[in-house]
């Protein structure tokens, strides 16, 4: 039992460092992971980036995944609802993880 | 057999004049006779007639006085219309060749010398009103376009409304065939009893001369009238024969222009507008098309400083420099307890919100006790048809003036208004915008981060890499980019480094305003920057031309997102209402793609030094300085930027 609690700690902490890690170094979006964001026409209010304009920046979102389903859903603004026939959850899910992948942004200046 | 139907039944206007200088000459014939029977002593000198010059010089040609009148025209009427045009300070006509008007053109070139005014060629009258247009808003004063009648006034007509809408003056002066008996057959097509009708909506004034007299007086009125605010285009028409007919060489009084002064508000009304605005805890300035130039800016700033009440600039003009503290986002309006709008259009949008909803529902975002003062020419003048007025919203303060004609008195009657215990209160004011400014610039650098390395580019970065290219020269923009960027990255702070947008948000205008624009700048020694969009750009592909034909430096650097992004998201709300439609079906029709439109080379057809397409921001800085110095040795230079949609 103890070996047993001590691995299943072992495997929590593993799953958390690769959280951590997953949040601060993201892997770069490959071209097809951006294909339902730029379907859907997210990306002309939000951006190819995410980086938002029109409407709200999405890169990196902080949301959870069943709040931006949420937002997507039920827009509160003046975005359109994206019901589940035009954006199933697949795609949406999809979307989502294209935003949450995006890379950290680099520091800049303007002179 | 001769057709009896085309012989004249009467005198016609020419068969008129001819006569009319043939009994001119019988009558200098008869000129000695009278002489002789005057005494000696009541004779005074007098200039000879042209008649009598004919007459003693020798006729080279050896044309007979019916030959001369049949064959030429020494006095053409078209030239005493150039000298009243010299006489309204007209630098430029903007033109698309057209016979209604050859006589005039003729007389521009031989007659007038091509100087003050100067032709300027364009290839479609859209192009050239509205580089009459950009021009206007740049030199403070108008020029003229010519049209040809009826084809080339409906070519025009959207650029007329932009114009109208933008309260620009313009002076068209449209060609006409009048007289259907003198017409030849395509003539016919070209000819119209009232050639002006399609556009009366949306201009100020217009007239149809039947004599040189009349034209005369009507294109001073018709100067005077776009002039005086709110200004806005007018139309002549010059009839085709009245152009073309001898007139003599006796010079006829040009009627004297007049500018009018603007209206001020009434001093009693700014007096009270000055009470509740110095009364208020957080007064707010919106300011739309309310700067007439340099002076204008300054004065706002003045108020602005007086009241410590931020501004916001809806940009129908450059009203406030956004270097300036008290410069802030249009979300402040709705924090305010009173509100002052300046030559605003649209004054229920300023308190409200219209959602593009099912159900549209209208939304109160000001304050529910929030005042509103306007001070404004729009009033004075507006026609039912076209809707540009904006839904009605009764105001607290009404005050009808030119506004920036009524500021000085404004500033003076807040400054005797503000107690000397207020300095606190101010000063308290001036340290939150301060803060506000600071955190908005902050807000945009750090929004500008996140695709600074994107392709398509972003629309911040290519904010950011023409401004260091361009921040140490003498630049002026003459576009209105979408893009927020612009405006929080540049330094804008002159009145001449901002003209607005359309007015009309009519497509077709950007080009030719540009262009327009930076012969005003040019004339100046100002180095002119366009941001092209792509969709702009097609209606009046031909700008580019004049631009290069005419050796017009302008830096137009494309914002080629290739497609119409607003429609598009248009078409994709309609789709998710209606809970249909494929993945990327609403690109349809929306977008410009299969080909890419090549925009590099297509400029470089026109005569255009160009560049692209550009899709590393990185290749950004170095073509920019490039295309720099080919503007700055006097040529127009275009680069294609494939950028993001907004």
């Amino acid at each position: 039992m103890r070996t047993s609690a001590l691995l299943s700690r072992l495997y929590q902490l593993a799953a958390l460092v690769l959280a951590i890690a997953a949040l601060s170094e993201p892997a770069a979006a490959a071209p097809d992971e951006r294909a339902p964001y730029v379907a859907n026409g997210c990306y002309q209010c939000h951006g190819y980036a995410g980086q938002g304009g029109a409407g709200a920046r999405l890169a990196r979102t902080v949301y959870s995944f069943e709040a931006f389903s949420a937002l997507v859903r039920r827009p509160a603004n003046e975005m359109p609802a994206y019901a589940p026939q035009v954006l199933n959850d697949q795609a949406l899910r999809s979307i989502y993880d294209y935003l949450r992948s995006l890379p950290e942004p680099p520091r800049i200046a303007i002179r | 057999m001769a057709d009896d139907t085309r012989a004249p039944k009467g005198l016609n206007r020419r068969d008129f004049f001819t006569s009319a200088s043939l009994a001119g000459v019988a009558l200098a014939a008869a000129e000695p006779a009278t002489a002789q029977t005057t005494p000696a002593d009541e004779r005074k000198p007098v200039p000879p007639t042209d008649q009598r010059l004919a007459r003693e010089q020798p006729n080279v040609d050896g044309y007979t006085p019916a030959e001369e009148a049949r064959y030429f025209v020494t006095h053409p009427a078209s030239d005493v219309m150039v000298d009243v045009i010299k006489s309204l300070d007209i630098d430029y006509v903007t033109m698309n060749a057209g016979s209604s008007f050859r006589g005039l053109h003729e007389s521009l070139l031989n007659y007038g010398g091509n100087k003050r005014p100067e032709l300027l060629t364009c290839v479609h009258e859209e192009q050239a009103v509205a580089m009459a247009h950009g021009y206007a808003k740049v030199a403070g004063k108008p020029i003229i376009a010519a049209v040809h009648g009826t084809v080339g006034l409906q070519h025009a007509a959207m650029a007329v409304y932009n114009a109208w809408c933008d309260r620009v003056p313009v002076v068209i002066i449209a060609g006409n065939y009048l007289d259907g008996t003198e017409r030849r057959v395509l003539e016919w097509v070209h000819s119209a009893q009232d050639c002006v009708a399609p556009i009366r909506d949306y201009i100020k004034w217009d007239d149809a001369p039947v004599s040189l007299a009349q034209f005369n007086e009507s294109l001073v009125r018709a100067h005077k009238i776009a002039t005086t605010v709110p200004m806005g285009p007018v139309a002549i028409v010059a009839d085709s024969q009245l152009q073309e007919e001898e007139v003599g060489a006796a010079k006829p009084v040009l009627p004297r222009p007049s500018p009018a002064q603007p209206p001020r508000a009434d001093d009693t009304a700014l007096r009270e507008a000055a009470k509740l605005l110095v009364d208020a805890d957080m007064p707010v300035i919106v300011a739309e098309r309310y700067a007439h130039d340099q002076h204008g800016v300054d004065l706002l700033v003045q108020l602005a400083e007086t009241l410590q009440a931020a501004v916001v600039n809806r940009r129908g003009r450059m009203n406030f420099p956004n270097t300036h503290y008290l410069s802030q986002g249009g979300n402040v309006a709705a924090q305010a307890d009173v509100v002052l709008a300046l030559e605003v259009t649209d004054n229920f949008g300023l308190f409200h919100n219209v959602a593009d909803q099912i159900q549209r529902t209208t939304t109160r975002i000001a304050k529910p006790d929030a005042k509103l003062i306007t001070l404004g020419s729009g009033e004075l003048f507006w026609r039912s048809n076209y809707q540009g007025f904006g839904r009605y919203y009764g105001s607290d303060l009404a005050l009808v003036g030119d506004a920036q004609a009524s500021l000085p008195a404004l500033i003076e009657a807040v400054k005797k208004a503000l107690p000397a215990s207020s300095r606190r209160m101010l000063d308290a004011r001036a340290t939150r915008w301060r803060a506000a400014q600071k955190t908005r610039r902050e807000q945009a650098l750090e929004a500008a981060r996140y695709a600074w390395n994107a392709s398509p580019i972003s629309t911040e970065r290519l904010s950011a890499e023409i401004w260091t290219a361009i921040r140490d020269r003498n630049w002026a923009l003459v576009a209105e980019p979408l893009f927020p960027s612009l405006h929080e990255f540049w330094e804008i702070d002159r009145y001449y480094q901002y003209i607005g947008g359309s007015g009309g948000a009519g497509m077709g205008y950007g080009a030719p305003a540009a262009v327009g624009a930076a012969v005003a700048h040019r004339d100046a020694g100002r180095l002119a920057i366009n941001i092209q969009k792509d969709g702009d750009l097609m209606y009046c592909l031909g700008s580019l031309w004049t631009a290069a034909h005419h050796r017009i430096p302008l830096l137009s650097v494309m914002h080629n997102n290739r497609a119409y992004h607003q429609e598009l998201m248009h078409v994709q709300r309609m789709a998710a209402r209606r809970r249909r439609g494929v993945d990327g079906s609403a690109r349809t029709g929306n977008t410009l793609e299969n080909p890419f439109i090549d925009f590099a080379t297509v400029a470089k057809g026109l005569g255009v030094w160009s560049a692209g397409p550009i899709e590393n921001p990185d290749e950004l800085g170095p073509v920019l300085r490039e295309a720099l110095a080919v503007v700055e040795r006097g040529e127009p230079a275009l680069i294609d930027v494939v950028g993001q949609p907004r």
